[in-house]
């Protein structure tokens, strides 16, 4: 049955299918008339994917049984020995085949079109971040798109209502879940907004396909009213269910309740500084405790410590600050703590936006932050103020297309701030991502110089903690090296440009410095620990490890104070910290106080050497001289 | 005879208007059953619902004793439909519309298929939406014999067809099927085309069944009486069963059912000047028992 329904419903839909292959060829040709213009090829494949497919999903969808509400076939139809669920399966499997074909086609016309190569994933479609799937939009969404409409095409013969009521439908269903998942946002459930968008998105176009079902069971389809009222009714049942669903599963899984971190980390040679959903803590080495410093919540809470003061983030989770970013100062006791500004006026250049992220210049007296999601709709510009909530001070970086920024550091001199910038990939760019720049601002002149570009993970790009050696304040990163075709470690000095490379066979996936910013450990794609000298200009160690937690390989690696260096080990149930000595060889081996297969994030402050739980959102410390272990939060 | 389908109190309507209510129909195997009834009296209804194509309101279905939900579907692999309007999907050709049809049959015959394609000389590569009203017809019926229905449905398919296929479809293939066994339920307001094969009539009107007979019984007792008298015609003749009556003077006519020896002796009673009995026509039986 379901390949004769196949067949029936290609033959049926062969327009639309036509209208598709016809959109498929001015699309391909508008590629091609516009290769050289980037952005028109950025707005082209956005609208292939945000118009063009989300239109015909709905228009294949609402046909669904148009043809057979048209001649009265639908008698004809549930005539014949078969259930009607089964009638209802053949059709919206049989119009999917077509969808899928469509989809397919596109997905190869992005793929293999010569102005848009070489796309990122199945297709090239710039508007996202390579870290979100293309797949949720190319074909999640279309899919949903095509069942909303397919189910309420029980409904009238006319395709187009059809097509505009399911349109209609899912603007409702956005905006509602929109709001929700704002409010749970607003409210710290970060992970909970994701999960009702992605939960009703699902369930309500089921629920609809489910009433759809039932009033093919159980409708008579001469009287579009009864008809009408059928499916609304089942309808509402199946989204009430759905929504009872989801608190019920909210309720048994406690998943609707703020998000629990351990966030931003500094540390100096007294204490270890640390943020979390609850606000911010201090764990003070010489007495083994930890005490709450400031009660700010904060969305992924950023500290920054410079001179005696701490400079943190905060996010408002109810009241009047509900929803807004706040920047805070103290002193490392915890003690002055005050509002240094906010984004909560609508005057402000800042309303509305986001503080993301922060850090204060070395001698304390300034405050870097970037903003993203103020005002003005592409506002991610810098920002500096006095650490007294004066002179605050916006810098454009004209970069175009600026996706994210990050601080790297300030200069010794804290007149200049070394960031790093993503950009947005655009079809036809040359490589898969373009790569992050390293940019030097000056904060006076507000000039802006491109120190470096090509610059992969940037997020692992870093200086090293602020001490007084030859190479403090030298950035490093991981940088593109097109020639090679392989990732190099690079180490730059910000004040004279002076570089040194890791020259090794493979790709570094991440590094540390240590304590002096003499070494810097770095591990690679093919699970090898090395470690470079800054005074030598050479790889001293490199060896193969094995046995080693290396998921998290950023987070994974650490120096002690007495140069050695610390990894986790996980032997089936039996997790282990492990310091290795000079030579890489492994020292000791010392059994985690907690069970836990996630991976784990290692950082040594002082005489401590401090391991997350991060299943459990927990801080070990353990004395290295005692080694006594002692639960930091 | 043995019974294949009943209906027991079955009910529709349409929002307040009231198709029918408390509907018993009886169905026995291998007879022409005859429904009949004016426009808009719900016969399609009655056809759809026992289909399984709507629900009914109230009542349920029986089919060889089992009761049907409207989600049953294993009973219509024994059930042939010929719908009133040739709905066929335009786009197919004919060799398709058997393919499509085909796998919802386990007993798809598809020799006899192609047989009857032969037989009613349609071409498998032709486009549906080119045949004729009459090659439609025959293309239906096609579909619905090669799957070798027990029962076979027809919601007055021989409207706006000619005269001569439509006497070819009623004595060829009709009374052939029944011959050979097939159940036949076949509604139609041209009642005349009934009259050569049917043997049991059903007469729908105002949302009841007001005849279920076998149609030998009601042809052998409907009569029309031609009555004269010598003076006035007396103001009633106390006959029960008149189903129309008129009057003229001294003349007079009815249509009485059942008419038996009983009712003739009470009316010879009146001395009747002209007394004339005379058996009616199918479509005369039919437009006297609705004229009520």
């Amino acid at each position: 049955m379901f390949n004769r329904m196949i067949v029936k419903e290609w033959k049926e839909k062969s327009g639309l299918f036509l209208f598709a292959l016809a959109g498929l060829v001015l699309f391909a040709l508008a590629f091609s008339g516009y290769s050289k213009d980037k952005n028109t090829l950025d707005i082209l494949a956005s609208t292939l994917l945000l118009i063009f497919l989300p239109v015909f999903s709905l228009l294949l969808g609402a046909s669904g049984f148009s043809s057979e509400f048209q001649d009265g076939a639908w008698a004809y139809l549930f005539s014949r020995p078969v259930k009607k669920w089964r009638v209802w399966l053949a059709k919206y499997l049989s119009l999917l085949t077509i969808l899928l074909v469509v989809i397919l086609l596109f997905a190869l016309l992005t793929k293999l079109h010569p102005a848009l190569k070489p796309a990122p994933d199945m297709f090239n479609f710039p508007l996202m971040d390579e870290d979100i799937s293309y797949g949720i939009l190319a074909f999640v969404l279309p899919l949903l798109l095509f069942t909303t409409a397919f189910s309420l095409s029980i409904l009238s013969e006319k395709t187009h209502a059809v097509a505009f009521l399911a349109a209609l439908v899912w603007i409702v269903l956005q905006i509602a879940v929109t709001e929700a998942s704002l409010s749970l946002f607003e409210r710290g459930m970060f992970s909970s907004a994701f999960s009702l968008v992605s939960i009703l998105g699902l369930l309500v176009p089921l629920s609809l396909a489910l009433a759809s079902v039932v009033t093919l069971n159980r409708a008579d389809f001469s009287q579009p009213k009864r008809r009408t009222w059928i499916f609304t009714k089942s309808a509402a049942v199946f989204i009430l269910a759905s929504i009872g669903l989801v608190a019920l599963l909210a309720l048994g899984t406690r998943m609707f309740q703020r998000d629990r971190y351990v966030y931003n980390i500094e540390a100096d040679d007294k204490a270890f500084y640390f943020s979390t959903e609850k606000g911010y803590f201090k764990f003070d080495l010489a007495e083994g405790r930890t005490e709450k410093l400031a009660r700010h919540p904060s969305m992924w809470g950023y500290i920054s410590m410079a001179g005696d003061k701490v400079v943190f983030t905060s996010y408002g989770y109810g009241g009047g600050w509900r929803g807004f970013a706040q920047l805070r100062i103290m002193n490392r006791d915890g003690k002055d703590e005050r509002l240094l500004l906010g984004t909560e006026n609508q005057e402000s250049p800042l309303y509305g936006g986001y503080i993301h992220p922060v850090r204060m210049s070395p001698h304390g007296d300034r405050v870097a932050f970037f903003l993203r999601y103020g005002p003005k709709p592409t506002v991610q510009d810098l920002w500096v103020v006095n650490s007294d909530g004066s002179g605050l001070k916006g810098y454009d970086l004209g970069i175009p297309d600026a996706d994210y920024y990050l601080i790297v550091g300030f200069g010794k001199s804290g007149q200049s701030l070394y960031v790093l910038c993503t950009q947005n990939i655009k079809p036809g760019d040359k490589d898969r991502r373009a790569g992050a720049r390293l940019l030097r601002v000056d904060l006076d002149s507000g000039q802006v110089e491109t120190l470096a570009d090509q610059i992969r993970k940037p997020y692992f790009a870093s200086m090293p903690a602020e001490t007084e050696t030859s190479w403090a304040g030298g950035i490093v990163y991981i940088q593109h090296d097109e020639a090679a075709s392989k990732e190099i470690l690079t180490m730059l000095d910000p004040e004279t440009l002076e570089k040194q490379t890791v020259d090794i066979e493979e790709s570094v996936s991440a590094f540390r410095w240590d304590k002096s910013g003499e070494r810097l450990a770095f591990l690679t794609s093919n699970s090898r620990l090395g470690v470079y000298s800054m005074a030598e200009g050479r790889v001293v160690q490199i060896k193969e490890i094995a046995g080693y937690d290396l998921r998290w390989p950023s987070e994974a690696l650490e120096w002690t104070s007495d140069d050695r260096i610390i990894l986790r080990k996980l032997e089936g149930e039996v997790s282990s910290i492990c310091f290795l000595d000079a030579n890489l060889a492994e020292q000791k081996a010392i059994r985690l106080p907690f069970s836990s297969h996630y991976a784990s994030r290692i950082w040594n402050a002082g005489k401590y050497a401090i391991i997350e739980n991060t299943e459990n959102h927990q801080l070990w410390g353990i004395d290295l001289e005692t080694e006594q272990w002692l639960r930091i939060y | 005879m043995s019974e294949l389908l009943r209906t027991a109190n079955l009910g529709k309507s349409f929002g307040r208007h009231l198709v029918f209510s408390n509907l018993n129909v009886k169905l026995s195997a291998g007879k022409v059953h005859g429904l009949l009834g004016l426009n808009g009296e719900g016969k399609t209804t009655l056809i759809r619902i026992l289909l399984g194509v709507i629900p009914a309101d109230t009542g349920s279905i029986y089919y060889k004793d089992a009761l049907l939900s409207f989600r049953s579907a294993a009973y219509k692999e024994e059930v042939g439909y010929i719908p009133e309007d040739p709905f066929f999907f335009g786009g197919m050709r004919v060799g398709e519309l058997l393919d499509f049809n085909a796998p919802f049959y386990r007993r798809w015959d598809g020799r006899r298929a192609e047989e009857l394609l032969k037989r009613f000389s349609l071409d498998r590569r032709a486009r549906i939406k080119t045949l004729s009203r009459g090659m439609k017809l025959r293309l239906e019926m096609a579909v619905a014999l090669a799957a070798r229905p027990a029962l076979l449905v027809l919601d007055d398919p021989t409207s706006g067809l000619d005269v001569p296929t439509r006497h070819d479809f009623l004595q060829d293939i009709i009374r052939e099927l029944a011959d050979s066994g097939t159940t036949i339920f076949f509604s139609t307001h041209l009642v005349h085309e009934l009259e050569r094969i049917v043997d049991h009539l059903f007469i729908l009107h105002r949302g009841r069944l007001i005849l279920d007979e076998a149609y030998e019984t009601v042809k052998n007792s409907i009569r029309r009486v031609r009555l004269a008298f010598p003076g006035d015609s007396p103001e009633t003749l106390g006959v029960d069963g008149v189903l129309v009556e008129t009057r003229d003077g001294p003349r007079r006519e009815i249509v009485v059912y059942p008419w038996t020896d009983d009712k003739k002796k009470k009316i010879d009673g009146f001395s009747p000047t002209l007394f004339h009995v005379e058996p009616l026509t199918l479509e005369e039986i039919f437009r006297s028992f609705v004229a009520g």
